[in-house]
């Protein structure tokens, strides 16, 4: 190959990339433009139609909507709209909205059929402005169906929208159906989702509960943190599943955990009993039993904690004595024979406790 | 018989000149590619996570991951307390701030202790990974942010952030310098890889430099070129050398840096490797490699992401003296990690970090000054043997000139357009007209910059980068 043409490759490359740069630059100026123009009709459009139909928009104004609305940037259009008509008139236009829930079904049929990009926006929009109550079964199915078969962010929005519009069945198929995914799905982004749920919460819990044994591990410690927020679920289930040897260490740790929140007296004697466990290997179960122990007064409890002090793992004698000090426990008092013993690592860990305990309770008077 | 040893001498400079020429020319298309693909894969993934971000395509993240900041500082009173300060109204619920001074010889920990009114603790500290001794722990809230100081004997910024892993309470660490201003979204924003994979050991952020920019609550409000040259020229460099290149390294899990400005890691692995090398000057560099060794030779799966979403505002050194000595530490650095990692050129084992990214760093990075000035010495060779057609040569360069400068200018225009920042028409003018001038004349003072780095190698040369600190202007 001649040098020569090494030479015209760069310039050409040169030149398109030049080219490109402003050529993408002025696309964006035009697009912009082009894009307030259609968001300020449709904004005049919805107006109108509220104005005079908020009640019972008319089907020829529905059909309009769903021509409109066949496009990511006009669904962000309507998006923008709504957001400015609301805040004029927030009654009119959740009556409206409740009318044309009917324009959102429609537009499943078209979403479907794109890419995750138009999925996830059009999730994220039917999370805004749908306000059918119960959502339909074919939203319902919609939603569901882009959990199933799409991207992280598209199934994420799906699943936000469906907390938001959907039944508690529906919520825990897509809970199941993210967990027979391959692809990674944080578990605490379902956690999160769940807490964000409208519906009857009561139902929820007997749903995910009715699942629970066919969740993976990792889905399974998800919906125990969320039924431990909401103080749901059933606690004896849990218990067994906490002592079970044989059980996923994360979900038994979720267990444990759920125990701090939602006390209950049968939990007392196994958690003293994990966090008395001087085994090495499972030290991360000692650590968050004497931080749920916190939760459960009592002389044997505060034994067990004290015992926790000389314990060789970091984690758990620093847990023991936020749980001493949130118990009530005195250094002069009940730990005076530690903080005059021979155990550094135990007499340091609670004077440090205490003084950053002390100060954060004068900072919160001060405040 | 001496018309015969001329000859025989213009022969041999010939055929020497034959095969330098074959060299340069594949050497210099490798160049090109890669400019090339760095900047297109670059840009079209900037326009594309801009169009994601814009139609809700991202994880909206906040307390799923506890993140602990580093701040390593010696010598820093100047900038010290502002920049923790900058750290207090991030865009993120649970995380904490640790200033490690480095037995700073000025009041930087006098700083710090006023500003946030800290008190002293006797807080019991796991040493998990070794640094210099501890000599007092201060502790403290300000805007319901815990704020710790740790001071420690002297020992260099990589003990210094040793000493912050000991000190720190999460399970992640972000390491940032102490004269950085985090942008209010950036954890948010670096801790989105974590949440999006469950294979991550360690997320790089986009350092930008704060010359000439203006940022109020942690926001940028006012952008444009640095007035000054120097650190002009650098923004090019930037957009160009490192986000650009560390998107392509990115697409196969590729990156050996991430900066030492703004850099998030899991702790676990991170004591698993024996923390930072103190030995080094180039600790970023070097631990992200020994990563990489260790996840690969423990046949783990992880995975070392790039986030240019998350930024960090640094500042750049403003005159050529501070910018050659920064220069003259970073290829230091690099040799020395290089050199400490030589095992994973080419091997197999190492997949595509032997193959593509271990090879570009040593040929395009550490070898590169002493290829381009044997270059520019041959040239001078075959101009006295006239060997050479000089008006080809000099349209040859002029066109590898604006090559060079295109591609800084596409990835600098890529990067405003998806930040949607706003430039003056005189700052788009001094961008074309620095692109030029950054890829002939500052390439070519860098060039001889990291050469003497390589040879004037000391071991154990100081551990601080000395450079003129300004306060960044934010609020």
């Amino acid at each position: 190959m001649k040098v020569e043409w090494l030479v015209f490759f760069y310039m050409a490359v040169s030149v398109a990339m030049a080219l490109f740069d402003f050529g993408f630059l002025a696309y964006e100026k035009i697009r912009d433009k082009r894009f307030a123009e259609s968001t300020a009709r449709l904004t005049d459009h919805l107006a109108r139609e509220i104005d005079r139909n908020a009640d019972f928009p008319t089907p020829e104004h529905k059909r309009t909507v769903e021509r409109q609305l066949r496009s990511v940037s006009s669904l962000e259009s309507f998006d923008l709209s709504m957001e400015r008509l609301r805040e004029g008139d927030v009654g009119r236009s959740e009556r409206y909205l409740r009318g044309i829930s009917d324009v959102f079904d429609k537009l499943t049929y078209r979403f479907l059929g794109k890419n995750d990009l138009n999925r996830a926006y059009f999730a994220y929009v039917v999370r805004r402005w749908y306000r059918a109550e119960p959502a339909s079964p074919l939203m319902e199915e919609a939603l569901l169906r882009i959990v199933r078969e799409s991207s992280l962010y598209a199934r994420q929005n799906a699943l936000e929208a469906l907390a938001q519009v959907g039944g508690a069945e529906a919520f825990a198929k897509a809970v199941a159906s993210i967990d027979m995914r391959e692809d990674f799905h944080h578990p605490k982004l379902v956690t999160e989702a769940a807490m964000a749920f409208k519906g009857d919460k009561e139902q929820l819990a007997r749903e995910l509960m009715r699942r629970f044994d066919d969740f993976s591990p990792e889905q399974q410690a998800a919906v125990v943190n969320y039924l431990r927020m909401v103080r749901l679920g059933e606690p004896e289930r849990f218990l067994e599943l906490m002592q079970r040897d044989g059980a996923n260490r994360e979900v038994r740790l979720a267990c444990m955990r759920y125990f701090m929140t939602n006390p209950r007296p049968e939990a007392a004697a196994p958690l003293r009993q994990f966090a008395a466990s001087a085994d090495a290997g499972v030290w991360e179960f000692a650590s968050v039993a004497a931080s749920v122990l916190a939760a459960y007064p009592g002389a044997e409890t505060m034994s067990v904690l004290r015992d926790c002090l000389s314990s060789p793992t970091y984690f758990v004698r620093h847990n023991a004595a936020k749980s001493l000090y949130d118990l009530g426990a005195t250094l002069d008092g009940d730990l005076a024979d530690i903080m005059t013993g021979p155990d550094r690592y135990a007499r340091e860990m609670l004077e440090f406790r205490w003084k950053v305990e002390g100060e954060r309770k004068e900072a919160a008077t001060c405040s | 018989m001496l018309l015969n040893t001329t000859l025989e001498a213009a022969s041999f400079v010939q055929g020497f000149l034959y095969f330098v020429g074959i060299f340069f020319v594949i050497y210099l298309i490798g160049y090109s590619t890669f400019l090339f693909l760095s900047v297109t894969v670059g840009s079209s993934y900037l326009y594309r996570r801009k169009r994601e971000a814009h139609y809700k395509s991202q994880i909206e993240t906040d307390c799923y991951v506890p993140v602990s900041i580093i701040v390593p500082a010696h010598n820093e009173s100047v900038t010290v307390a502002s920049s923790v300060r900058s750290l207090l109204n991030l865009d993120y619920s649970l995380y904490e701030v640790v200033v490690v001074d480095d037995g700073s010889t000025d009041d930087t920990a006098q700083q710090v202790i006023d500003a946030f009114d800290l008190q002293r603790i006797e807080r019991p500290v796991r040493m998990q990974v070794p640094c210099a001794p501890l000599k007092s722990l201060w502790q403290g809230r300000a805007d319901g942010v815990l704020i710790t100081l740790a001071c420690k004997e002297n020992g260099g910024k990589a003990d210094a952030l040793n000493m912050g892993i000991n000190v720190s309470q999460y399970p992640w660490f972000i390491g940032v310098d102490a004269d950085s201003v985090l942008q209010r979204d950036s954890l948010r924003e670096i801790v989105a890889p974590v949440v999006e994979n469950d294979n991550v050991v360690a997320v790089g952020g986009l350092v930008r430099l704060s010359n000439g920019v203006t940022l109020k609550d942690g926001n940028l409000t006012r952008y444009s070129l640095p007035k000054k040259i120097i650190p002009a020229m650098q923004v090019l460099e930037y957009d160009r050398s490192f986000l650009s290149a560390r998107i392509l390294f990115d697409q196969f899990n590729g990156n050996l840096i991430i900066s030492g400005a703004f850099g998030l890691f899991r702790k676990d692995i991170v004591v698993a490797v024996g923390g930072y090398d103190a030995e080094t000057v180039g600790e970023d560099m070097e631990l992200v490699t020994k990563l990489h060794v260790f996840c690969r030779t423990n046949n783990r799966d992880y995975l070392i992401k790039y986030a240019p979403d998350a930024i960090c505002w640094s500042q750049a050194p403003e005159t050529l003296r501070d910018l050659t000595k920064q220069r003259r530490r970073w290829h230091t650095g690099l040799f020395e990690c290089m050199k400490k990692y030589a095992r994973v050129f080419g091997s197999l084992h190492y997949g595509l970090v032997g193959a593509l990214s271990y090879t570009y760093f040593l040929v395009y990075e550490l070898l590169s000054p002493a290829i381009e000035l044997f270059g520019i010495f041959t040239m001078v060779i075959a101009i006295l043997f006239n060997f050479i057609n000089v008006p080809f040569m000099i349209m040859f360069f002029g066109i590898y000139a604006v090559f060079g400068a295109v591609m800084s200018l596409t990835a600098f225009f890529s990067r405003v357009q998806t930040r949607d920042l706003r430039l003056s028409a005189t700052d788009v003018v001094r961008a074309v007209m620095l692109s030029i001038i950054e890829v002939t004349v500052l390439r070519f003072i860098m060039a001889v910059t990291r050469m003497l780095a390589l040879v004037g190698y000391r071991k154990k040369e100081r551990r601080w980068d000395k450079i003129t600190r300004v306060e960044i202007d934010s609020q």
